[in-house]
Parts: C-alpha cells; structure tokens; sequence
C-alpha cells in the first residue's frame, strides 16, 4: 500500500469537474484507490464518492493505492491536485 | 372540483394567455415504491434492470444537454454533463447489490437507498458549498427511479393533444427547454422570480408563466381546465363558459396584433411629426435573440452578460466571454451592441471567487457592479479584453454600471485603456474607436451627469435602479413599495436634468429600464427629449407602434406642464389622459396587454 496527502488549492474545492478529472485518472490505474478525509474514505473512482467528500479548497486528503501500480497511482494523483485538477482559473 | 372562477393571483413571470388542462409535474419527487420481495437469483437480473435504465437516462439526459447545448449555448451544456458522469457511477453498484442481497427488495428500493445514503451525507456536510450538487444526485436518482417504474409512474403524457397547463414546484431552465416541445401552453409554479433565467426562456419562448403561488402543486387540481392571465398574474381554475369565451377572444385579438407587429418590424421608430427614436432590445440570454429576429429593433441596447457568470462555478475566461460576445456581434451584423460589464452583487461574486461568504448589511448599497471590477482589475481587464476583441466584428459599445463618482469613471477608463494596450501588444485586432457610456442609476451619479457627460460616448438611465435609490425604497418590499413611482416629479426632474446634461456634451441618452416599456412613461420619456429606448424583445413591437402614433411638439408642452406639477397623482392623471387622448383605441390597438397591462393603467389611483 501507498500512500499520500495532498490539499485542494483549486478555488472552488472539488466540485464537479475537477472531480470528474480525479475520477478519470484514477480510473486509468489498477490498483484500488481510496481517498479520505477524517472519517470519509471513499472509492476515488467514483464521482459520487469523491462529490461526498465536500472536499472545499484547503482540505487535506489522504490517498492511498493498493495493487501493481499503486506508487505510480499516488503520484500522478498528488500531481493532478498541485495542477488544481486541470482546470484553468481566472 | 366544483368552484369556478376561482382567481388565484401570483406573480407574471412571462406574458399571454393560456387555456389548458392541469397537469401537475413533478419531476424532483417520486415518493411511493411499490415494495417487492426477490429472491437470490434474481440479483443479476435486476442489475441488469439497474442498467438499462441508466442507459435509457443516459440517452435522455444527452438528448437534454444537445437541446440546451444548441438553444442556449455550451455553459448551460456542462451542468448536465455533471450529471451524467453521476448517472454513469458503477461504484455504487456493489453497494446496490449488497442491499438487495441483504433485504430481498427489488433494485429501485435498493438503488434509492444507496443514493440517499449519499445524498445525505452531502447534506450532513458543514459546508453549504457542496448543497447544489445534492440536486443533481437527486435529479439522476429521480430520472433512473422514473424509468424502474415506468409502469407504475405517469410519465408526462405528451400523448394527448389536449392543450396542458403545467403545475409544478420550481422549474429548471433544462425542464423548460425539454417541456416546451409538449403540449405546454403555460406553467404555474410554487417558487421563482420574475428575473430567473427559467422565466427569461418561458418570455423568449412565449410560454405564459406565472409563479409565487404557494401550494398550488396539488394533485386535485389535476384534469381541471384553468386559465393562465400571464398579464394579470392571475390562474382561473374551472373557469365558468363566459370567462373562457372572453378569454379565448383575447387569445385570437393578440395572436392578429403579434402578427401585425411581425409584419412591421422594419418600419421606423419616428413619430408622427418626424422626431426619430432608436428602439433597441435588452438581452439577458443569447436565445432572445430570436424575438429581435421577429420583432426588429435597431440593436442591443443592453446586453447584461452575468448568466455567464452564474451558471458556471468559476469565472468564465476571456475566450469563453470572447464566444459569447462574438456571437452576438455577428448576428447584429453592424448594428450596435452595448455590452455591460458585470453587474452582480457581492454575494454573487463571493461564490464564484472566494469561500468566504462576505456577509453585507445592506447589499444594494454595497460591494457590487463596477466597484467590484475596480477592487478586482483581473475580472475587469479580463471582461474588457473580451469585449474589446469582440468589438473587431461589429459595432460594440461598452457600458460601466453602478457609477457614483468622476474618479470611478476615471478608473475605469485607466483600465479599458489597459485592456487595449494589452491586445495591441498580443496583436489582436480590435476597434479602436470602441465607445463607452456609463449606466446612471444611482443619484449621485445623476447630480454630477453634467460632469460625467464630458468623459464618455453615452449614457443611458437605469430607471429601475436610480428610483429605487432615489426615493429610497426597496421595492421588493412590500410595506414601503407603494413609494416606488417613475412618474413622481423628483424623476422627471432627475431624467431632465441627466438628458440636457448628456446632450449639453453631445452625448446621446437612452433609458432601458422597465419605464422605456411603460406606456405613460414612454409619452414622459419623448417628451424629455430622450435619443434611445430599450425594451424587452417582446415589447418591441408595442413601442414601436407607440411611437410612431405620438407627436414630439405636444409631448414636449405636456412635459413643461408635468414640471410644473408637485404631486405624482397630478403627473399620472396628466399622462394618462393624453395617453387616451392619442390612443382612444388604445386596448384594441395593444391588445389591453402587450403594452397596457405593463403600466399603471390598470391600477388606478
């Protein structure tokens, strides 16, 4: 298992298009990914999940990867995040 | 049901008349689930269900996004897009499977359950941020529930050809788009304001509307015939055979007059003795444009760009405002198009910018418009360069809300300067004779129109606005908005004033507030010598035909006359008698509606 923690620095938290990009990523690995935040851990493969979250920007989440490419999974996710998910703001 | 004629009144949220059957709808709800006991095996059977249903959702929820995508553009587009990558969620599925294990229920059971689990821990949530994404789930859940039970829920029965008048809640503007294309000649709702963008597409497609009538989303009223007065804001439920037979009278009258001003849409707006008027139309929503089709009109006299600002969950970037500017140049050919830079509120803007809710005591007399841009360049020059590069592909003039100072103006200026100088350096064209005006609403502003006057191209008076903040009055409410009046004289002294001002420096002054589409005002406003006027598209018709039956010498005397009055029920009474005195046809000639039921006339006193 791997694991990381990342922020959310995009303005508008995890709202439903970055997420929707976390949910593409996420979806490219094998392994199992688990995104959580205090109490919540969900499937970082679902959108619903990840919407549950309520993951607004400065919240701290934990990733965690577990299978074959479980490091490279972590990585790129941490990655995605500091891009602010893809999304161009201002 | 056996009362008739019961009036009910609310509130116009779109003009016209409708007659139909009650159909109540509601989408957002599906309360009752026949229960159903399955058995092991069955499972994989019913997930299979599951699936099909949400590809059937699937299909429908594109054909949605297609619609909303071709009739209102690719940023309303996206909401939906939100919701399908819910829909498409297999993550729960386990979830959906283990509760069927578990219970023995058939998968809508098992499928609600897994969504409200969701749901509610959205709603249990600290933060309010994440509150409208609570919708969407519950729209998909309700979309695939609807489908799992297609037998047993009454889908809208597009069937009939009865005409149908739709009951609901709320209404979304996707709901108005997929729902115009039935049976639906008005709708009735609970919530909603007359400025929402729902009621902006039932007005752009003539959809009589009426909302704030609380309750009214009740399954007795189903099958009742009922009577939407979107001029009155009055619902007639059973009505009696006279009321229905005047009714259907006013319908076939304003049909003839819709066609007639069809038809005349290219004559000019002069009047009688050859004082020429520029008519032009306010936009809220690029579908509007199709009544300036229709109807005419010499341009866009205002076009308020804030959708693009609320629909989506950030700021829209300089190439999307760009699109959306462009768009809309090029379908007025050369006509002019004046853009106004953002005009929202502090809670708005906070939303999109920053979590942090700025709490304000006094809003309209806060952080909004054109003090936010000044405060926040960025979201200026971004919106300005947009323009600007808009301004190369036809006749664009821009327009500074809220201004209540010369050194607010100046600011402004110093970045619209900026924003130039930006393009020139990134070589991209656009017309350096771009003019600017400012939108006068606030008294201020007013005072000092003589001085402003000098700095720009034009100007033009938001009515609504300066009366609110002149007199002091919120007119939504309603123990002080009786003191709400465009015809007391403090105003016709106040638009006077801004009119010489504006033409003292040679600066043309237009009004496009409600009063440019008010009847009475319309006499006051020619007669003050006012250059422009811009008015919804669907008053573009009735204001023309006003003009040109108006003489500018006699409306001139009256106005002398007017300023000399102290009390506004003398103004009123003055105006309202040279009214008839030039229309004595008057609710023949408007259809008592198009025009009239906008004004005071109705309500005396």
């Amino acid at each position: 298992m791997t694991e990381a923690e990342f922020q959310i620095i995009n303005k508008q938290g995890l709202h439903a298009r970055p997420a929707t990009a976390l949910v593409t990523l996420a979806s490219k690995f094998n392994s199992n990914i688990f995104l959580s935040r205090g109490e919540k851990r969900i499937n970082a493969k679902s959108i619903l999940g990840i919407l549950v979250l309520a993951a607004e920007k400065g919240a701290t989440l934990k990733v965690q990867a577990d299978g074959e490419d479980e490091e490279e999974a972590v990585k790129a996710i941490v990655e995605l995040a500091k891009n602010k998910f893809g999304m161009t703001e201002e | 049901m056996t009362v008739t004629n019961e009036k009910i009144k609310g509130i116009t949220a779109a003009p016209g008349i409708a007659i139909g059957k009650a159909m109540i709808y509601r989408p957002h709800e599906i309360d009752f689930i026949p229960k159903k006991k399955i058995s092991l095996q069955d499972i994989d059977s019913e997930m299979e269900r599951l699936n099909k249903a949400r590809n059937k959702v699937l299909k429908e929820l594109e054909q949605i996004r297609d619609q909303i995508e071709k009739r209102l553009g690719p940023n309303y587009a996206e909401l939906i897009n939100a919701q399908i990558s819910i829909l498409m969620d297999h993550h729960i599925d386990d979830e959906v499977r283990n509760y069927m294990k578990e219970n023995l229920v058939h998968v809508p059971i098992a499928y609600r359950v897994v969504m409200n689990v969701y749901i509610q821990m959205l709603d249990d949530g600290e933060s309010s941020f994440f509150q409208e994404r609570i919708l969407d789930i519950r729209d998909v859940k309700q979309r695939v529930l609807r489908v799992l039970l297609s037998e047993t829920i009454e889908p809208l029965p597009n069937h009939s050809d009865e005409p149908v008048i739709l009951i609901t809640k709320y209404l979304t503007p996707g709901d108005i788009i997929i729902l115009s294309n039935n049976n639906v000649r008005g709708f009735v709702s609970e919530l909603g304001g007359t400025t929402s963008h729902t009621s902006i597409l039932a007005r752009s497609l003539k959809i009589p509307m009426i909302v704030g009538i609380p309750n009214i989303a009740n399954e007795t009223l189903s099958g009742e015939t009922l009577i939407v007065d979107g001029y009155k804001g009055e619902l007639i439920i059973h009505p009696d055979h006279e009321t229905e037979y005047l009714y259907k009278q006013q319908i076939k009258r304003l049909q003839k007059i819709t066609t007639y001003y069809a038809e005349h849409k290219d004559d000019r707006t002069v009047t009688k003795d050859g004082k020429s008027i520029d008519l032009m139309a306010n936009i809220s929503l690029p579908v509007e444009l199709k009544g300036l089709k229709e109807f005419g009109g010499q341009g866009i006299g205002l076009y308020r760009s804030e959708y693009l600002y609320l629909m989506k969950h950030t700021l829209p970037t300089e190439q999307e405002l760009f699109q959306e500017y462009v768009t809309m140049v090029r379908f007025l050919k050369n006509k002019p198009v004046v853009l106004r830079t953002i005009d929202l509120g502090g809670d708005k803007i906070a939303s999109i910018l920053e979590q942090e809710l700025l709490h304000e005591d006094n809003p309209n007399m806060g952080y909004r418009a054109i003090r936010i841009c000044l405060d926040r360049p960025d979201i200026f020059i971004t919106q300005l360069k947009a323009m600007l590069r808009a301004s190369h592909y036809g006749k664009v003039q821009i327009m500074f809300p809220m201004i209540s100072r010369l050194e607010e103006l100046e600011q402004a200026i110093h970045h619209f300067e900026t924003a130039k100088n930006i393009l020139r350096e990134e070589n991209i064209p656009f017309d350096e004779n771009c003019e600017i005006g400012i939108l006068i609403e606030v008294p201020s502003a007013a005072l000092m129109a003589d001085k402003l006057a000098g700095k720009v191209d034009f100007i033009s008076i938001g009515t609504n606005d300066l009366t609110q903040y002149m007199m002091a009055v919120d007119r939504g409410n309603e123990k002080v908005n009786h003191i709400y009046c465009h015809y007391d004289p403090v105003m016709i002294r106040t638009i006077q004033w801004i009119i010489r001002s504006g033409h003292h420096h040679k600066v043309p002054v237009s009004v496009c507030g409600e009063m440019a589409g008010d009847p009475l005002s319309i006499l006051l406003l020619i007669g003050l010598d006012i250059d422009m006027l811009s008015v919804s598209p669907i008053f573009l018709g009735p204001v023309r035909e006003m003009i040109r039956g108006l003489s500018f010498k006699e409306l001139q005397d009256l106005v002398c006359n007017l300023l000399k009055m102290d009390k506004r029920q003398d103004v009123y009474k003055a105006l309202k008698d040279r009214f008839i005195l030039f229309f004595p046809d008057w609710k023949k000639r408007f259809g008592e509606s198009l025009i009239a039921e906008n004004s005071e006339l109705q309500e005396e006193g």
